[in-house]
């Protein structure tokens, strides 16, 4: 930079290379020492004249160079916040297992749950607890074992059991019921699975736990719905018969009533019309035999179609009468076991009889635990081959059958139910001997009694 | 049994019901008659006695509520005793309120049947009666003359002889001949009389 020289004259030099920045300190300098000499003034004029032209140019080039620059310094800017973004988009990439788990667990609706297999503590359970269990997560992680207080007494035995079970085998899946710390009763599904360590011993339950209380409500209209109609449509159909039976006996019954008054009115009179009367007699002996063949008559309706005999597994038709059973059974909050030899024998039978057996025995064995307290309310159902065929025994640790009940539980009409008719045994017996196999009770020990029958094998076809 | 001997009919599709409702009436000196189906029934020659019918609700391709109904739409007029062997309330209210006298489930005792049959047998009697005497004054109105059946409304609405001369634009005289005739006629003794008499008929008198 180039300073301005004040020489004592009052003659003002330049040196080359003044930058606009010192012309008004020029300009005040010169006009300190232009105040006698005009002339020069004039030519001082003309010189800053040219020297603001050449710092106008020099200017101008100063910016071009500036502008330059910084769209240099842009760019590398520009390129180093790329580069900035992808690194970060690449980290963003990469998950954070920890950030990740919690964004999931901590918005899922259900509840993840995660227990020690030995002490069966709770180690983890998501907020969503809070929301389906009314209680908060602190609570539970503090009293690790508290959830079993949660669930509902009917439910809770077997929720236990087929913990311990699952504690075993891994595998857990169960629809129970808790109360709420309010009070209400929420229905839950939690399927459990297993964590293994590296030696591959199971030492952690994992699983999620759904609030299934809607869909249970749903469920229970819609059985409610499908036993009324079943119940309707029985009714209906008992009621015809009834109806068409009563009119059928009375009939002749009307004919034997009304012929007997007029036989006493004929045998009153004075004399007695002993004509009359014995015809009369006689029609009415006419209407009792007729009577008798309208009963005889229906006996053969009612024995209905011939059984269809076909070969069949028991264990499906087990299977399937469980799954008609299973609401009454998890209702009742009856532990079911069953044990059916894959290598049962086909027997010959007709598939809705035998459900109809099984079904009678199951719903038996419900009603004989319906009044069992503290014990474990177990119904096991298993299948063998034997001798005659193929083996089904249905046990219960209920109530039991004392030894004068079992000379007669299977006459028609005797029950040991406050509301049973007493036919279901006896009907069941007449099926299974009808079937060519036997049916038959033994008390269970040490509680309960075990319905069995066998069935002959189904003749290969 | 004599010609006005009351007659029960019987229409029941059971032979073995029908044979015993027979004996059972017969016991009783009741005369029966016995049909198997409506059609039969129908088909008879009804003689004009005091009559009922027992009738059982299911026959044959009827209903026997339905055929009191046809009945009642031929004019055929006669008490019902309904018998059946499955009755229920509101069969039994239908049946009842269509005219019915009893509905008896089968099978019943035969002093219900006794005693539905002798209650169905006076309203019948009654009815006849009522019948013939209406026939009997319908036969009398019938033999007034035109001018007679003019006045008769007017009388019988208790307008004097001069107030009837002055509506019909005759004389009194004329009006007191047709007065002491048609009362005559119709086999009154006092305007009281016959103005019950007239009311049998459906007769009112004219609003003065």
């Amino acid at each position: 930079m180039h300073r301005p020289v004040v020489a004592s004259s009052g003659f003002v030099l330049f040196a080359t290379g003044v930058d606009l920045f010192h012309v008004t300190t020029i300009s005040q300098v010169v006009a300190v020492g232009i105040g006698a000499v005009s002339l020069l003034a004039l030519g001082l004029a003309l010189f800053m004249y040219l020297a603001s032209l050449r710092l106008a140019a020099r200017a101008k080039e100063l910016e071009r160079r500036v502008v330059a620059r910084t769209t240099e310094l842009t760019a590398v800017n520009e390129k180093l916040l790329k580069k900035i973004n992808e690194r970060q988009a690449a980290k963003d990439a990469i998950p954070d297992p920890e950030e990740k788990f919690h964004q999931l667990a901590d918005h899922i609706q259900e509840i993840f749950w995660m227990m020690d297999a030995a002490t069966k503590h709770v180690i983890y359970v998501n907020p969503a607890f809070e929301q389906i269990a009314g209680r908060t997560v602190a609570s539970l992680l503090d009293a690790p074992l508290s959830y079993r207080e949660n669930i509902h007494p009917d439910d809770r035995v077997r929720f236990l059991i087929n913990l311990d079970e699952a504690a075993k085998t891994g595998v857990f899946d169960e629809e129970f019921r808790i109360i709420r710390p309010d009070g209400s009763i929420r229905w839950l599904r939690s399927r459990g699975f297993p964590i293994r360590d590296q030696q591959k011993n199971l030492y952690r339950l994992a699983g999620i736990a759904q609030d299934i209380t809607d869909r249970k409500a749903a469920e229970q209209a819609l059985r409610e719905s499908q036993a009324e109609l079943a119940r309707a449509s029985r009714i209906v159909t008992m009621g015809e018969l009834a109806a068409s039976i009563s009119h059928e006996i009375r009939q002749p019954l009307t004919a034997i009533v009304a012929t007997g008054s007029a036989t006493l009115r004929w045998l009153t009179q004075q004399p007695p019309n002993v004509d009359e009367a014995r015809e009369a007699v006689t029609g009415m002996v006419r209407d009792a035999n007729h009577a008798s063949a309208v009963i005889e008559k229906i006996r053969e309706l009612l024995k209905g179609s011939s059984p269809q005999l076909r070969r069949l597994n028991v264990n499906e038709v087990v299977r399937e009468v469980l799954a008609v059973a299973a609401n009454d059974l998890v209702r009742e909050g009856i532990v079911v076991r069953t044990v059916l030899a894959p290598d049962v024998p086909s027997v010959l039978g007709d598939r809705v009889l035998l459900q109809q057996v099984m079904l009678n025995l199951i719903t038996n064995g419900i009603d004989a635990m319906s009044m069992v307290t503290g014990r474990l309310r177990e119904l096991l159902i298993h299948s063998t081959g034997h001798p005659d065929g193929a083996l089904i025994q249905v046990q219960d640790s209920g109530k039991g059958i004392d030894s004068e009940q079992m000379q007669r539980i299977f006459e028609p009409f005797f029950t040991t139910k406050a509301e049973g008719i007493g036919l279901g045994l006896s009907i069941s017996r007449s099926i299974i001997e009808a079937l060519g196999g036997r049916l038959w009770a033994a008390p269970a020990s040490p509680h309960g009694a075990i319905f069995q029958f066998t069935l002959p094998v189904g003749e290969a076809s | 049994m004599s010609e006005s001997d009351p007659m029960v009919y019987v229409l029941d599709d059971d032979a073995s019901v029908r044979d015993a409702l027979a004996r059972l009436l017969r016991s009783v000196g009741l005369k029966p008659d016995l049909s198997a189906s409506a059609q039969e029934f129908l088909q008879k020659q009804r003689p004009e006695v005091p009559s009922c019918l027992i009738l059982d609700v299911r026959l044959p391709g009827k209903n026997g509520l339905d055929f009191q109904h046809e009945l009642a739409e031929k004019n055929i007029s006669i008490p019902i005793i309904f018998i059946t062997a499955h009755g229920d309330i509101p069969m039994t209210v239908r049946a009842m309120k269509a005219g019915a006298v009893e509905f008896l489930t089968k099978p019943f005792r035969d002093q219900d049947l006794l005693d539905a049959i002798q209650l169905a047998l006076e309203r019948d009697r009654a009815a006849r009666r009522e019948k013939a005497e209406r026939a009997s004054l319908l036969a009398r109105l019938e033999s007034l003359t035109p001018r007679e059946r003019e006045v008769l409304p007017l009388v019988v609405s208790g307008l004097l002889n001069k107030q009837i001369a002055a509506e019909m634009g005759i004389s009194v005289a004329a009006v007191k001949v047709h007065r002491s005739k048609l009362t005559r006629k119709m086999g009154a003794n006092s305007l009281a009389d016959l103005v019950r008499v007239a009311e049998k008929l459906g007769i009112r008198g004219k609003a003065a």
